[in-house]
């Protein structure tokens, strides 16, 4: 049987930083694992690149569990790593803050 | 050491609160003593870049001699802030300036939970916009330890509940946008021009999936939240609601470092941040 990691009792139910990542990689090791989502709340968009960047590395570990909100920043961030990404051109006005200055 | 006065905010705007921060640093440099005696009130935008500043040099300061604005201060544990899980739960009404170090990162986002949680407690919205308002939070402060090559940063919210808005600062004493694009990708851009390419998602890792956080971020409290946002970095600042983005040049000024602090109203309906980060 393979080990299980309760990602939102281990570590929070709100996971962020991308460190957390490389810290469940050194703990993991290539072993076969079950990253459980059941405990946690939302996801970042840079733990979710971490996570799947390391995914695509280990093909040993499973995530299960997700809810909605933690499935689709998954699916968004996987959609960012396989597609090429558009620089959305920003309209920006340039002025001296002395301009507001009264 | 040198006196540097507190500059009172002409009014209660984010924009305000800029100028404030913008006549209160303007030209300062070393070690100095921050003089808030005469401060009649203080925000998130301009009390945690002096905390951080007094945190990362020697410097000190006067206290306001309003008492409110004192007990105030020593409420939100001005300036040295807490830096743990315990210290952040004794803070009960008040949300603490927070100190965030990347030691070790369990502990990190532990704190980070409590910060949001507090947050969350004190907006209390009728609707579900956690997503909305954890995201933003979370990608800000994920850049400090991604970007800024320092371990730390601070973190500090205030939320008025007569004007039903939420005031967030989030502040490091890093390398700043500009260097961060010269480390990580050989560019030789100006405050501005790194300020717009971050706008624009252009990432400073060399891998191209990155590069979403400040950009997205901008759009879920902008776009999402009808919220303002500032960022500032260097000699610029980047002030954007959802009706223009407005680059300002701030002569004789320079933070080494992010500044990022935005406003947001009460929300009022539930928020999809997907469609922003997908588009």
């Amino acid at each position: 049987m393979c080990e299980r990691i309760d990602l939102g009792k281990e570590i929070a139910p709100v996971l962020s930083s991308r460190e957390l990542v490389r810290e469940l990689e050194k703990k993991v090791a290539g072993r076969k694992v079950i990253l459980d989502f059941k405990n946690v709340e939302f996801i970042s968009h840079s733990f979710a690149h971490e996570l799947l960047m390391y995914k695509l590395r280990n093909q040993n570990i499973e995530l299960v569990n997700m809810n909605p909100s933690v499935a689709k920043m998954l699916e968004v961030v996987e959609q960012h790593l396989k597609g090429k990404k558009e620089h959305l051109e920003v309209k920006i006005i340039r002025e001296s803050i002395l301009s507001i200055i009264g | 050491m040198r006196l540097v006065k507190v500059v009172d905010p002409r009014g209660e705007t984010l924009l305000d609160q800029l100028v404030s921060l913008y006549l209160t640093f303007k030209n300062v440099h070393g070690d100095v003593v921050f003089d808030l005696s005469h401060v009649h009130w203080v925000f998130p935008i301009l009390i945690l870049p002096i905390a951080s500043y007094i945190h990362d040099t020697d410097s000190a300061f006067f206290p306001p001699l309003r008492t409110e604005v004192e007990s105030y201060l020593g409420f939100v544990k001005f300036p040295g802030g807490v830096s743990s899980v315990r210290g952040m739960r004794r803070g009960e009404n008040y949300i603490p300036i927070t100190l965030l170090k990347e030691k070790n990162p369990v502990e990190r986002t532990r704190l980070q939970d409590e910060f949001l949680e507090m947050i969350y407690k004190v907006l209390n919205p009728s609707v579900e916009v956690k997503n909305a308002i954890y995201y933003p939070i979370e990608e800000l402060v994920e850049n400090i330890f991604q970007h800024s090559e320092r371990n730390e940063g601070h973190v500090f919210a205030q939320y008025y509940p007569k004007k039903e808005f939420l005031d967030l600062c989030i502040v490091d004493r890093g390398i700043g946008l500009a260097n961060s694009y010269k480390k990580g990708k050989g560019l030789d851009v100006s405050d501005e021009e790194a300020i717009e390419m971050a706008l624009e998602g252009y990432s400073v890792k060399p891998e191209d999936s990155r590069g979403y956080g400040i950009r997205t971020s901008k759009r879920v409290i902008c776009e999402g939240l009808d919220g303002e946002f500032v960022l500032i970095s260097g000699g610029a600042a980047l002030y954007s609601s959802k009706y223009e983005n407005v680059i300002y040049d701030l002569p004789n000024f320079y933070w080494g470092g992010v500044i990022v602090a935005y406003r947001i109203p009460k929300p009022k309906r539930p928020v999809d941040i997907y469609p922003f980060l997908e588009g």
